[in-house]
């Protein structure tokens, strides 16, 4: 008999690999637990409010200090880095980095571009309790 | 695009990922993601009545 799950129990290797999944690709976590269409709604989402927070002028914040925004930069960083390979691969191609503001709109982008972050981390956690048995 | 696009994007966006994250089954999670969709745009728009009315 099989026995059942409880949340003490310790999550597995699958868990930790849809967690990291989910992180680095919005929606492969689920994807690849089969839940399609809940990782194309939340992969789709995000990547959605990461190309208007773009389009709104919106800039990524590295994960160093810069002197006029001080410690909050790391905590703006922190949050841009959720979208994982989209916020790195951003970095490399120099690709919403601008240090000013060049749209009116730029304040509103920053907060998109750092919401869409921090929506794929909890994407991030509810694929990992799915592969924990911790959720359906 | 307009203030008032932008604020109704953002509450979309963020309701759909809480109405899936947050609750199991497929009604209360469209229930759900209409009810953060409706407090992010109604507490927007009082806040933003509120200020309309603020000296500068």
């Amino acid at each position: 008999m099989e026995e059942s799950r409880t949340s003490t129990e310790k999550p597995g290797a699958l868990a930790w690999l849809a967690g990291g999944l989910a992180w680095a690709v919005p929606g492969a976590g689920h994807f690849y637990q089969g839940h399609l269409v809940r990782g194309l709604l939340l992969g789709g989402t995000v990547l959605a409010m990461y190309v208007v927070g773009w389009l709104l002028g919106g800039h990524l914040y590295g994960l160093h200090n810069v002197p006029e925004t001080g410690f909050l930069a790391y905590v703006f960083g922190f949050c841009d880095l959720g979208t994982g390979l989209l916020y790195l691969s951003s970095l490399l191609a120099n690709i919403a980095v601008t240090d000013h503001a060049q749209l009116a709109t730029s304040e509103y982008g920053d907060r998109f571009l750092m919401v869409a972050g921090l929506l794929n981390y909890l994407s991030m956690l509810d694929a990992f309790d799915i592969a924990a048995g911790r959720k359906k | 695009m307009s203030h008032f696009l932008t604020m109704i994007l953002f509450a979309a966006f963020v309701a759909i990922i809480f109405g899936i994250v947050g609750r199991e089954k497929p009604s209360e999670r469209f229930t759900y993601g209409a009810k953060i969709f409706a407090e992010f745009v109604g507490i927007g728009l009082a806040l933003a009545w509120v200020l309309y009315w603020l000296p500068i």
